[in-house]
């Protein structure tokens, strides 16, 4: 698969299915391996890189569900179409700026991919849409005993798996959930539902990862802990946690529309409107807008567009997609004017039958 | 102790306090690893707090988180210092160099010090290359190598990676015409 036919593809972990599709957007899972003789990545040299990604493609090509796969050289691809691959949630921000032999193996509806010499040697990465951390780990832990089986893998029987951040040692286990919370955001209990997850070791981040802002209600709730629980305790532990979070945000959801109804649906409203007709659109402000009309969406306050299209603009407005559509490079104002001219056609196209109200 | 630099060669960190005591008089320095050696201090790793009384009456110790500092992995010389400052490991040897460190960061952070998930598995080596190698990946990459390295004039590189990219091709053909 080319980077073209890649980019033209919807993500599968987009498309809207999986449970509470209208409060999680996606669930990853996402295994940290490393080979036992070859240098981690901040000691080793460019012959051990090499090395590295000998080993794994040439076991690679022995596993099953990796047939399909695409290997991606960070070598062979320019700073903005490594940003692409970041875009989609295949590699980290880390491994498109770190350059060196790195790469990346996606499957071909984009469920799996494997980093080769990020922090780790191995980043094995499984995204499904919805709240599926199981499935996604189902599919994870398969590829991983298949691939891994075939190397020799740095792995202690009292530490478990060992990786080059004392955080990922053990499991090398980390599950993370996309979940949009615009409900809590609204009625300022967001911080308070959070600030306890600590508590039980789970951490909270942006869209874009550790270190990042939250824009448009979009959270990610991961574990923290790697050691000392299994596998499947630590992805007990998250759903459990998360369904709470899931009935704080319904019942969020429900008190705003019973009592300040007229309010709620005047901003999803508007935020519909300024999407289908804006000229210019900076990224955080479309991430505001199509919050509010995910939250419509999801409460039946506006029947179209779809959550897919809402999760599939979340990638596409993005610089480097928006830039790949232009075929050019384009300053951040021509993004801004090629942004809303994309959203606009995208709304134009499937929103017309959403112009009636609910009564 | 924060970033000090040698009183002695002022080039490297610091990494031993070194008290001598003469005549009642007490003297502190802070040197690194080789110009605490010059002054005869042993750094001695992962052992008890040293203190040295010399002939001439001299009290030496050093300090227990500078003989941290310098434990060195043997596998790819990454220092404890190194670690402390970067917070990575190196490779998989350092987990031995410096399991007895390892052990109460790892249980700070996890609240636990044993792992209780998914065992490795290597699998039983015929099955390991069992199956056609389908991914032309593993080709394509030789075949770039080989060009860069033909460019480079690499020429006994290049004839390794030939051998190597005519070996896999013969490899998928024959199993290919077997099934």
């Amino acid at each position: 698969m080319t980077l073209d036919a890649l980019v033209r593809q919807t993500p599968m972990w987009l498309d809207a299915s999986g449970a509470y599709a209208d409060v999680i957007v996606s669930s990853r899972v996402r295994l940290a391996r490393n080979l036992r003789h070859i240098p981690f990545s901040s000691q080793n040299k460019t012959a051990d890189e090499e090395r590295v990604v000998d080993e794994v493609l040439s076991a690679a090509q022995h596993v099953r569900d990796l047939n399909q796969s695409t290997y991606f050289d960070m070598k062979q691809l320019e700073e903005h179409d490594r940003q692409l691959l970041v875009e989609r949630h295949l590699i980290s921000p880390a491994l498109a700026l770190r350059g060196g032999n790195g790469g990346v193996m996606v499957d071909q509806d984009e469920r799996l991919s494997i980093m080769v010499n990020e922090e780790d040697h191995l980043r094995l990465q499984a995204l499904t849409a919805g709240f599926e951390p199981q499935a996604a780990w189902q599919m994870l832990d398969k590829v991983d005993t298949e691939l891994c089986g075939r190397l020799d893998i740095a792995y202690d029987a009292d530490l478990g798996y060992l990786t080059a951040c004392p955080t990922n040692v053990g499991t090398g286990l980390r599950a993370s959930i996309l979940i949009h919370l615009p409900g809590l955001v609204l009625v300022q209990t967001v911080d308070q539902v959070l600030n306890g997850i600590a508590q039980v070791g789970l951490t909270v981040r942006g869209f874009y990862g550790e270190g990042t802002e939250v824009v448009g209600s979009l959270f990610q709730i991961s574990n923290q802990i790697t050691l000392g629980k299994s596998e499947h305790e630590i992805l007990e532990t998250l759903e459990r946690v998360v369904r709470q979070i899931i009935d704080f945000e319904y019942s969020a959801r429900q008190t705003l529309l019973r009592d300040a109804r007229a309010q709620i649906e005047d901003k999803i409203w508007r935020s519909w409107g300024i999407l289908a007709n804006a000229r210019v659109l900076s990224g955080q402000e479309f991430m505001n807008l199509a919050s509010a009309v995910r939250l419509g969406v999801s409460t039946g306050v506006l029947k179209e567009p779809s959550l897919v299209l809402l999760n599939e603009l979340l990638v596409r407005v993005q610089p480097s997609h928006i830039q790949r559509m232009a075929g050019s490079r384009l300053d951040s104002d021509q993004r801004d004017q090629n942004r809303a001219e994309y959203v606009r056609e995208r709304f134009a196209s499937t929103t017309t039958s959403s112009r009636q109200t609910r009564d | 102790m924060g970033k000090r630099v040698c009183e002695r060669c002022k080039a490297d960190d610091a990494i031993v306090r070194l008290i001598s005591v003469k005549e009642n008089t007490e003297k502190v320095e802070y040197l690194c690893a080789n110009c605490a050696r010059a002054e005869g201090v042993e750094i001695v790793v992962g052992g008890k707090e040293a203190v040295q009384v010399s002939d001439s009456g001299e009290t030496e110790e050093v300090e227990q988180g500078s003989r941290e500092d310098s434990v060195m992995c043997p596998g790819c010389r990454l220092t404890y210092a190194r670690f402390k400052e970067r917070y990575r490991l190196g490779c998989a040897e350092c987990f031995d160099a410096f399991r007895p460190l390892l052990i109460p960061l790892l249980k700070k952070v996890h609240g636990a010090e044993r792992h209780r998930g998914k065992r490795f598995a290597r699998l039983a080596d015929e099955d390991i290359t069992s199956g056609t190698p389908r991914g032309t990946w593993m080709l394509e990459l030789l075949k770039r190598r080989l060009q860069a390295a033909v460019e480079r004039e690499e020429f006994e590189e290049a004839a390794r990676l030939r051998d190597r990219i005519e070996a896999i091709s013969k490899e998928s053909n024959v199993e290919r015409t077997a099934q």
